[in-house]
């Protein structure tokens, strides 16, 4: 897919892996296949003849574990490239924040004076931590994930129209030709399309303002 | 830090807000929309129903009731999100059988108690349940049927649409009272599992009459009973279990209104009037009669016979559902 | 034959049904015929194809969203209009699969193989020309397939048991592997991966939870749109923002909007095979048209002179699907029309709508309600020559959306795309796993693997596992049903032929390059 503009000239190569994005693929796989038969461990297998409910993720999680090693060994033995850094640094930190985020939703669940708005309060603390972070590691992915975790914590509780704006707002700084005057009316522009789209012609239930 | 107090402080502004709007609110209610959560997707018996009678309902509240379907787990997050809204009138929910009474057996860590975290509303309408079995089935009458599955009940497939579905208790039911138990094939909703009894594909089921009355009438299927007191205008041949001899056999899927706990008297008075008035409407009850639907006569209207029924469901199902080992 | 003609004749009548419209205009009163039946199917058409078009929004969710504005309207009328919200909501995914890379339901995630790769290079116009041809003309063989012989079809999508959806299923995981282009143990692999996602759920049999980990919204399984739209769509987003002045490359070359004459010549053979396999296809309940739209992207690609083009943007690979798409969207009609059993989400809620309306579909329709049965029948060829007229002006539209400067197209996509995801349960969850698929999707990306097998995957999985049991609970436990049955039998054996050409060759490759080191 990422048919980078780089020629395939002389991958940097570490030590025995001849194809980094080969070895740490098969090694993803091979992780998600042991916790993949990890988590359907409680399951019940195979009853006499008939399937069991573990039995099919077992089997496919054993299949996944299998192909992921032959990806790891074919990056041992054949050429290939590295992953780009900031591509690296990207999803590391994606990851993060999203963990981040369910960590602050348990804290402010339990100790704010309104758990009922744990999911709101947590997704601006997130999308805070975001945009800090995006001075950091690179701006695409943290803030796009950013947005999007805002967008998911406050569509219910503060409506449609400031979560879009917001949400947007976010999301425009994901690009590295952002001209801040152009974004602002163009989410206004946006915003005020959903607002007049979704709740208004389709009748969706979305509340347009806050409503707690 | 100071942004934070800020917010903190804009937040505090809005509570007071809304607190103020609430009390307001109580008096002259409904003075905005209305969401009426329905559990289940959109389209299907229940959809169908609550799109009919909210229908009326807005016109008699003068507020408009927009439907929100929240699908998911037999129904049961369409109701956990109702329990958690605003007792304020403004969310309420059209609850199932499945939802308020055959859950509390099958979801062991179930989020709400239905008897106890929804004040009732009242009772809308109910979906009868029909004894199905293929074409070719070797049976005149339920009493033959009856005869038959007992004597032949290791070779017999039973067909429902999931585990926690209408059909799948139903027929826990029917197995139990003739003391059996088939082969049982799942399939995922009630549309692949009539497909596969008119396909011949496995032998009986039980099913809501929404579902099978066009396949009786065609006659691609055989209908040996239906699970109420009288007989139902739709398929009128078809015997109540009574008259074919398994007046145990009592099953319909009901569906009712609730409110989260703690929603004020005058709201769900108001609520229940309003139901009342659409279930007396001519247009309404013919469209719920075009679908097969048996509407709930004067005595077993309103909040308290509603809060009843919850309770004697919840002891019927139970121990059918805890016997077979469907609990999850 | 004259029989048929006198059907269609009906059906044509009824939609073309005037109706006289009296209105005053200074003073005087005029009486003018309507044709309200043609105006409803082109406006059912127009709205489904805009709501369609915003990503994140598929057929299900626009018909759904829809359902309610044709409450008021009679019955024929209403039903009708719906029809035209399901073509025009089906060819709105496939212009989002072309345009920004994001699938609006299953059967569109092949569209987006060649289609958007079409649009990277400019010639967003031709692919989606080509997707509205090819529809059209599916769409009118199969109405045509469907007045002959919708009752003895139906028997033959009758004869299929779970043992053959099981082979079938295998047959499409098969077409999976094919339709790759890169490493083919990386597709498997990524094959695989799709379906243990979607074993994540609660167990069809047991009711069990399966790796749900005791969180409600796991309890139902993932849903296809929220890892479509982040593998996809999301992304997508995501490698442009890295890649800046890839993105105006593109928007300075758009080049014509009309398919040149070499396109039509070639995939005019692709639009004719195409209709063949999604009409016969679609029949089935049950995945019926995404393996459909597989099908004929496989068989293109096995035909085709250059096979290792297909991915980088080939015509064929944007007419094959599509018409398959659309002929099996048609005739998987023939299990509502003739036996009034839903044979997928979209058709469910179609019997919802007819509920609504007081009609209870069935057997009988046909003969008891022949101006519906008929009415609607026309009404199919009517709303795809809708589709062609409202869609081959937009084509412009589309494509100059393309222009609007990337940094602030993809805003423009992701709040679609959030409110989309959001608005189908109505569930935040559902946009925090879209922000989780979105990274997966990237990382896939980074480490060369190809999302589309994934997702087929994802979409077969519970197909093929609930067939399984179900043939095994059937059968008592006894494993020969799957070979001792004919059909089974058969479509294991074109699986098994299909895969054995497939791999070979790949082999063979691997082999003389390791002989070369």
């Amino acid at each position: 897919m990422s048919k980078a503009a780089k020629p395939h000239a002389a991958p940097p190569r570490v030590g025995f892996i001849r194809n980094p994005q080969d070895f740490y693929g098969g090694l993803a796989l091979v992780a998600i296949a042991v916790f993949a038969w990890w988590a359907g461990s409680d399951l019940a297998g195979m009853r006499g003849i008939a399937f069991g409910p573990g039995t099919a993720p077992r089997l496919f999680a054993g299949m996944l574990g299998l192909l992921g090693a032959g990806v790891l060994v074919a990056g041992l033995l054949y050429d290939g490239s590295a992953v780009e850094n900031e591509g690296k640094r990207g999803i590391v930190a994606s990851v993060a924040l999203i963990l981040l985020f369910f960590v602050f939703v348990n804290l402010f669940s339990k100790f704010s004076p309104w758990p009922r708005l744990a999911y709101p309060l947590a997704s601006v603390v997130t999308a805070c931590c975001g945009i800090a972070m995006a001075f950091f590691v690179g701006r695409g992915p943290v803030l796009i994930t950013a947005a999007t975790l805002f967008f998911a914590g406050c569509i219910r509780d503060f409506g449609l129209i400031p979560t879009s704006f917001v949400t947007l707002m976010i999301a425009a700084g994901a690009s590295r030709e952002v001209n801040w005057l152009q974004s602002t009316i163009w989410a206004a522009v946006l915003t005020a399309f959903c607002a007049f789209l979704f709740p208004y012609a389709l009748k969706l239930p979305l509340q347009p303002w806050p409503q707690f | 830090m100071r942004i934070a107090s800020r917010f903190r402080g804009l937040l505090a502004g809005f509570a007071v807000l809304a607190a103020s709007a609430g009390l307001a609110a109580a008096q002259d209610y409904p003075t905005r929309p209305i969401t009426m959560i329905v559990p289940f997707a959109a389209g299907g018996p229940t959809d169908v129903i609550a799109r009919i009678v909210s229908e009326n309902m807005s016109k008699t509240l003068g507020q408009t009731i927009v439907i929100e379907n929240v699908v998911g787990a037999g129904g049961t997050t369409g109701a956990t999100r109702a329990m958690r809204a605003a007792p304020d009138g403004y969310t309420i929910i059209m609850g199932h059988m499945g939802t308020h009474a055959a859950s509390v057996a099958l979801y062991p860590n179930l989020a709400y108690k239905p008897d106890a975290d929804f004040e009732p509303i009242g009772l809308v309408a109910g979906t009868p349940i029909l004894i199905l079995a293929k074409k070719d089935f070797p049976a005149k009458d339920l009493k033959e049927f009856v005869a038959y599955v007992k004597a032949n009940a290791d070779k017999l497939n039973l067909a429902h649409a999931g585990v926690g579905s209408v059909s799948f208790t139903t027929c826990l039911l029917l197995n139990s009272l003739l003391n059996v138990k088939p082969t049982s094939i799942p399939y995922q909703g009630t549309g692949p599992s009539m497909n596969a009894l008119v396909a011949g594909q496995v032998d009986y089921m039980c099913d809501q009459i929404v579902n099978a009355v066009p396949q009786i009438k065609g006659g691609t299927i055989k209908a040996y009973a239906i699970g109420t007191a009288e007989r139902n205008p739709s398929p009128p041949d078809v015997p109540t279990t009574k008259e074919a001899g398994l007046p145990e056999f009592q099953a319909s899927a009901w569906n009712a209104l609730f409110a989260p706990k703690g929603t004020p008297k005058p709201v769900l008075d108001k609520l229940s009037a309003a139901l009342d008035k659409a279930l007396n409407d001519e247009g309404v009850r013919k469209r719920l009669l075009d679908l097969g639907s048996d509407i709930p006569g004067p005595d077993r209207r309103g909040q308290a016979a509603l809060a009843s029924l919850v309770k004697s469901e919840i002891a019927k199902w139970s121990p059918i559902i805890k016997a077979s080992g469907a609990a999850n | 034959m004259y029989e048929l003609f006198g059907n269609l004749a009906y059906g044509l009548d009824v939609v073309i049904d005037l109706v006289p419209w009296t209105f005053s205009l200074f003073g005087a009163t005029f009486t003018i015929p309507v044709p309200v039946n043609i105006l409803l199917c082109l406006l059912g058409a127009l709205v489904g194809t805009l709501i369609g078009v915003l990503p994140g929004i598929g057929p299900i969710a626009t018909i759904a969203m829809l359902l309610p504005i044709t409450f008021g309207l009679p019955p024929v009328g209403a039903l009708i209009m719906l029809a035209g919200i399901y073509y025009g909501a089906m060819y709105g995914g496939s212009t989002t699969a072309i345009l920004v890379n994001i699938p609006g339901e299953a059967a569109s995630v092949v569209t987006t193989l060649d289609g958007f790769q079409m649009a990277k290079q400019g010639r967003a116009g031709p692919a989606l020309s080509i997707a509205a041809i090819g529809s059209f003309f599916a769409g009118c063989v199969a109405t045509l397939v469907i007045a002959a012989a919708a009752a003895p079809l139906t028997s033959i999508a009758l004869l299929f048991g779970p043992a053959e959806y099981f082979s079938l299923m295998v047959l499409g995981l098969i077409f999976a592997v094919v339709l790759a282009s890169g490493s083919i143990l990386k597709a498997l692999a990524m094959i695989v991966l799709g379906l243990l996602l979607s074993m994540v759920g609660s167990d069809l049999e047991t009711g069990a939870s399966r790796m749900a980990f005791n969180l409600p919204e796991l309890a139902d399984g993932i849903g296809f749109v929220v890892v479509a739209m982040g593998v996809f769509g999301f992304a997508e987003i995501l490698r442009n923002l890295e890649h800046t002045q890839d993105r105006t490359l593109v928007q300075s070359k758009v080049t014509g909007l009309m398919p040149t004459k070499k396109d039509l010549v070639d995939s005019t053979p692709a639009i004719l095979r195409g209709t063949i396999l999604g009409s016969a296809l679609g029949i089935l309940p049950g995945g019926g048209t995404v393996i459909a739209a597989f099908a004929a992207y496989t068989l293109e690609k096995k035909l085709s002179k250059y096979p290792k083009k297909f991915g980088t943007g080939v015509i064929e690979g944007v007419a094959a699907p599509e018409s398959a798409n659309n002929a099996a969207s048609q005739t998987s009609f023939i299990p509502l029309l003739t036996l009034g059993i839903p044979p997928n989400a979209v058709m469910a809620l179609m019997v919802g709508a007819m509920t609504i309306h007081g009609i209870v579909p069935g057997p009988q329709v046909m003969t008891k309600q022949p101006d519906l049965f008929w009415g609607m029948i026309a009404s199919m060829w009517i709303g795809n020559m809708m589709l062609v007229v409202i869609n081959l002006p937009l084509v412009g539209i589309w494509v100059r959306l393309l222009r609007v400067p990337y940094r602030h197209l993809y805003p423009m996509i992701l709040i679609f795309c959030v409110i989309g995801v959001y608005s189908v349960n109505n569930s935040p969850v559902d946009v925090i796993m879209t922000a989780v698929f979105a990274i997966v999707g990237y990382w896939l990306m980074k480490h060369n693997f190809e999302p589309a097998p994934m997702l087929l995957g994802f979409v077969l999985g519970p197909l093929m596992e609930e067939n399984l049991r179900r043939a095994m609970l059937i059968a008592r436990g006894d494993p020969t049903v799957f070979v001792t049955r004919p059909i089974s039998a058969g479509l294991l054996a074109l699986a098994l032929a299909l895969l054995v050409i497939s791999v070979l060759p790949m082999i063979r490759k691997r082999r003389d390059e390791v002989f070369v080191e």
